[in-house]
């Protein structure tokens, strides 16, 4: 009876020895510290077209920027005499931005303005961004969404009109409009990502009946199409009353349009370059998303560009870097 | 009789120690890059690499998303356009050391490590020298060699062939100590 409870042991023993496993690449099977990353590059820049993303800047790095968009392709001041909008330039933008840490970042910038003549009329506007990233996907889906919260604040330079419009500046408040945006994101895949854009838009000085607070939804896509391009889309729907609406149809003779954009994104290195094509004719939230008046169908669809170059002018954030 | 089975017993259990596998969980594994434009410097302190004392197999598992460089944005287009790090997060290393050493006395030893290096799904074989310093409870690794990004796939553009060298410099540094016997 002792000697077979042995030998079971010897069995017993043999097997304990073999059972572990010796086969190296084994070993680590179950590494799992990767999973809690978070997920990088859901967009390649901080702007889609006429959205903004959930990307910050990279701490110390710099971004230079330049946005722009053309007159009308089609419709009445488009075609070939205008050289398909080309001579009509309807809004430039030219910007920085910098991160003060991977989570915040802070810009500024000089935008033309595009007046539509009905509810929209300040030009020479100066603005400031704040963006921060609140909140990260990460790659085992502990937290699915992406969050970052966006704010710009707008000052018109311009002088003020005698006109009753939203340029008649009484003081300097009424020269101010802010914007507020809580960006939602998910990358689904390597190729594609969605995003949800609820918007507040702030105006300090209005057109009649046209509301001072006024909320939007915006939605905005991106789907890579090669290592280096992709398509990008955005849209959004701006929640305005009907009051507002039959005031500026009989007053002005405008319609409003939801502003939609699709273009083309191609990245080199530091370079992303974006060229567009939307119905809004400004570039800044306060206006396209009040604003836009101009109808895709009408041709009244203009092609743009977007341009940054990001540099990194900070010292390093690696501390192993510099042994 | 009795005592010879538990003699036989005790050396039995006693074999796992033999058969000793050493572990690294923080293997720094870089890369260095020098171009007309650039140098270029990937980072990474937590490679995960075993060695088996008495096979002399090697074996380097390394993070791709551990990599730390000087630039976030250079971070960032090394995993999204070059390595590909969301399909292929590994980088991976199956070798042997050839010579003819026994890695269970202490010395420094110059070796050959032969085997397959497995990056961004391209697996390419390697033979490269190193040095092994076997210490009565740790071993010490280190192991510099040339690597091109395009054997394993990895296209650069023509445009930025200035920025980044042909041939990649990578150092590898381990310090491996034994397995602990009780977990598998």
């Amino acid at each position: 009876m002792k000697k077979s409870l042995s030998l079971l042991l010897l069995i017993f023993g043999f097997v304990y020895v073999y059972a572990q496993d010796n086969n190296l690449n084994n070993l680590f099977a179950d590494s799992s510290a990767q999973n809690n990353m978070p997920v990088i590059a859901t967009f390649k820049s901080g702007i889609l077209i006429n959205a903004q993303t959930i990307e910050t800047m990279h701490k110390h790095d710099l971004l230079f920027e330049v946005g722009h968009r053309f007159g009308d392709i089609g419709g009445k001041y488009g075609g070939s005499k205008t050289f398909y909008g080309f001579d009509l330039i309807s809004d430039v933008l030219i910007g920085f931005e910098y991160g003060i840490s991977d989570r915040l970042t802070v810009g500024l910038g000089r935008d033309k303005g595009a007046a539509n003549f009905a509810n929209v009329n300040q030009t020479q506007l100066l603005y400031g961004t704040l963006k921060y990233r609140l909140l990260q996907q990460t790659i085992n889906n502990q937290v699915p969404l992406a969050i970052t919260l966006f704010g710009r604040g707008i000052v018109s330079t311009m002088a003020s009109q005698i006109t009753n419009t939203d340029a008649d500046f009484k003081n300097f408040k009424s020269r101010l409009s802010g914007v507020g945006q809580i960006i939602i994101a998910r990358k689904f895949s390597s190729n594609f990502s969605l995003e949800l854009l609820p918007t507040y838009v702030r105006r300090e000085d209005v057109v009649g009946p046209d509301p001072k607070n006024m909320f939007a939804m915006g939605i905005g896509g991106r789907i890579k199409v090669t290592k280096r391009m992709a398509i990008v889309a955005d849209y959004f729907l701006p929640f305005r009353s009907s009051q507002v609406t039959n005031y500026f149809s009989t007053q002005f003779n405008t319609l409003f349009y939801n502003p939609l954009a699709v273009g083309l994104e191609i990245e080199t290195g530091g370079h992303v370059f974006h060229i567009d094509f939307t119905n809004a004719t400004s570039i800044l939230e306060n206006q396209f998303i009040p604003g836009t008046t101009s109808n895709w169908s009408k041709g009244q669809f203009r092609w743009g560009f977007n341009f940054s170059r990001t540099f990194t002018i900070g010292g390093s954030k690696n501390k192993h870097w510099k042994k | 009789m009795k005592k010879c089975l538990m003699g036989m017993l005790f050396l039995l259990y006693a074999f796992p120690a033999l058969t000793q596998i050493y572990i690294c969980r923080n293997a720094e594994v870089t890369f260095f890059s020098s171009a007309p434009i650039e140098d270029i410097k990937g980072e990474s302190s937590t490679a995960l690499s075993a060695l088996n004392v008495d096979s002399k197999e090697v074996y380097f598992k390394v993070p791709i998303r551990s990599f730390n460089f000087h630039s976030s944005l250079m971070q960032e287009h090394f995993n999204e356009d070059y390595l590909e790090s969301d399909k292929f997060p590994y980088a991976e290393f199956k070798g042997k050391i050839i010579d003819n050493i026994d890695l269970t006395k202490p010395g420094t030893y110059m070796v050959t490590v032969e085997g397959n290096l497995t990056i961004h799904n391209v697996t390419k074989t390697y033979a490269t020298k190193g040095s092994v310093e076997v210490k009565p409870d740790s071993i010490t690794t280190h192991a510099v060699f040339n690597i091109k990004p395009e054997d394993h796939g990895v296209k650069i553009p023509t445009l930025l062939t200035k920025n980044l060298a042909e041939n990649l410099q990578v150092t590898v540094d381990a310090t491996y100590h034994p397995r602990p016997v009780a977990s598998k």
